[in-house]
């Protein structure tokens, strides 16, 4: 269950870093998951990006209020929680 | 109109059919070269009419990152490209106080149409249920003005205008009048559309005004004033002009191309898309009149010339009414036979290559006209570009479907 879990973590993340680098957002070498979104200069349509291609590739929905998303870390955890549930629903 | 401020034009830079810089414009509209050929597309086998007259332009070449150009549709592109190297040819920098006094004016006919269709195959074709994030932002009609005015910081008016084929010449008339009477001191002005869709393609194909491709040159598919004209053939671009208070312009040293000195707007009530003589005579009536110039003093139109048979003996019979018999002395060209028809585009297009008319005293061609039309008997400066030891004035022509004309008057500035 736990190596599911990080099995799924890192599949995200390398998603992520793959959005990252196609949308030439930042350099995916220098990249820290625990940097601010902001200092990362991805602005709120940047993010929007990034949410759509997560949503699209897992077939989740983020919810609409994602204040409490502040980093990349927290970009792969809410997407890991969104798979997991929808995996349960199913 | 001597008690108003004067209002001139001190860059413009284009996205056409006939090349992405000024330079290219001019040496391809002089030489009479033509910007149409077989549309590039995925489609293209289904048109009934497979020649287009597109734009060689990638955003990826004009913009160095992808999230400067990613959340327009093509249309925003081209006109937010234009609208930089207009910029750099009029030399703005703009200080805090002129980004107050900016205004930015665009006309568009169908705004983000390749985005709305991209839409619709997302949903409708591919069975998706999500659409890009940006969809909002490209669709609607105010993004290229938007893109423009956010990218120069401006906070003075920021317009957009949708009047069909007239909309870019509606854009830079009131543009012009904003300067005019004081709520701007500096104007980017003009208009784009981008509308070699499948789908907006087949509407035009629907309403039958799409010309013939000529099957001996496809290039020469556009014959606006000649007897075996089919009709007109699409296009895509974006022309944006810089616009500024006489005073202004001079007190910055800038370099200055024409004067406007005459916008004239007339409605032609009469049907949604066939044009009259009424019509068009009151739009360049209205015009002549807001110069104060008599009909004598212009020496060259640049005709709306699409080159469908209604458009163009109704052109020439409006131009007869409102020039009388000076329209025989006139100069008559359809520069649309070279770069197409680009729309909601067509005017900011045709106001440049006026412009650049005026202030070179060279006249720019209608090319195909080879076989001329007993109904269309003005000089049409038919195939080759036409030297004159002086342009002082010239008028450009633009109407629509729906039914709003628009005509501006060029002066030559010593």
């Amino acid at each position: 269950m736990v190596e599911q879990a990080i099995s799924l973590q890192n599949e995200i993340k390398d998603f992520l870093v793959d959005v990252l680098k196609q949308e030439n957002k930042i350099d995916v070498t220098q990249l820290k998951l625990d940097s601010h979104l902001k200092d990362l200069d991805i602005d709120s349509f940047g993010f929007l990006e990034i949410i759509f291609n997560i949503e699209h590739q897992y077939n989740i929905s983020f919810p609409k209020n994602f204040d409490h998303i502040k980093t990349l870390q927290d970009v792969i955890n809410v997407t890991h929680d969104l798979v997991l549930a929808k995996n349960i629903a199913a | 109109m001597s008690n108003y401020r004067r209002v001139v034009i001190t860059g413009f830079s284009v996205v056409s059919p006939l090349g992405n810089t000024i330079e290219d414009l001019t040496l391809n509209v002089f030489a009479g070269k033509s910007g149409i050929k077989v549309l590039e597309a995925a489609f293209t086998d289904k048109l009934i009419c497979k020649v287009a007259a597109q734009a060689n332009f990638k955003p990826e070449d004009y913009f160095s990152k992808k999230s400067d150009y990613a959340i327009l549709d093509r249309n925003g592109q081209m006109a937010l490209h234009s609208s930089i190297e207009a910029a750099k040819h009029a030399k703005l920098q703009l200080n805090d106080e002129q980004k107050s006094r900016t205004g930015v004016y665009v006309g568009t006919g169908m705004g983000g149409a390749l985005s709305v269709e991209d839409g619709y195959q997302t949903l409708y074709t591919k069975g998706e249920n999500r659409l890009k994030p940006y969809t909002v932002l490209m669709c609607m009609y105010n993004s290229a003005a938007a893109a423009i005015a956010t990218h120069f910081a401006t906070s003075g008016p920021n317009h957009t205008y949708s009047t069909a084929c007239s909309s870019s010449a509606v854009a830079i008339g009131q543009a012009m009048r904003d300067i005019r009477h004081g709520y701007a001191d500096i104007a980017l002005a003009g208009g784009t559309d981008a509308i070699l869709s499948y789908a907006s393609i087949k509407s035009w194909e629907a309403i039958r005004t799409l010309a013939d491709e000529d099957k001996d040159d496809l290039s020469a598919s556009c014959k606006p004033f000649s007897a075996n004209r089919t009709g007109l053939v699409i296009g895509e671009g974006a022309a944006m002009l810089v616009l500024e208070e006489y005073e202004h312009a001079k007190a910055r040293g800038a370099k200055i191309y024409a004067e406007i000195v005459g916008y004239g707007a007339a409605n032609d009530y009469q049907h949604i898309a066939v044009p009259s003589v009424e019509g068009q005579a009151a739009t360049m009536a209205a015009a002549l009149k807001d110069s104060g110039l008599n009909p004598t003093d212009i020496q060259y139109i640049n005709a709306h010339g699409t080159g469908t048979v209604f458009n163009d003996i109704t052109e020439t019979d409006a131009i007869k009414k409102v020039f009388g018999s000076h329209a025989y002395n006139l100069s008559v060209s359809s520069t649309k036979s070279m770069h197409g028809h680009l729309m909601g585009a067509a005017g900011a297009l045709e106001a440049v290559i006026t412009t650049l008319a005026v202030y070179s005293d060279k006249l720019p061609p209608t090319i195909n006209l080879k076989l001329p039309d007993p109904k269309c008997d003005l000089d049409y400066v038919p195939n080759i570009t036409k030297s004159v030891p002086r342009l002082d004035y010239a008028m450009s022509n633009s109407f629509a479907f729906g039914g709003t004309g628009a005509s501006l008057i060029f002066k030559k500035l010593n």
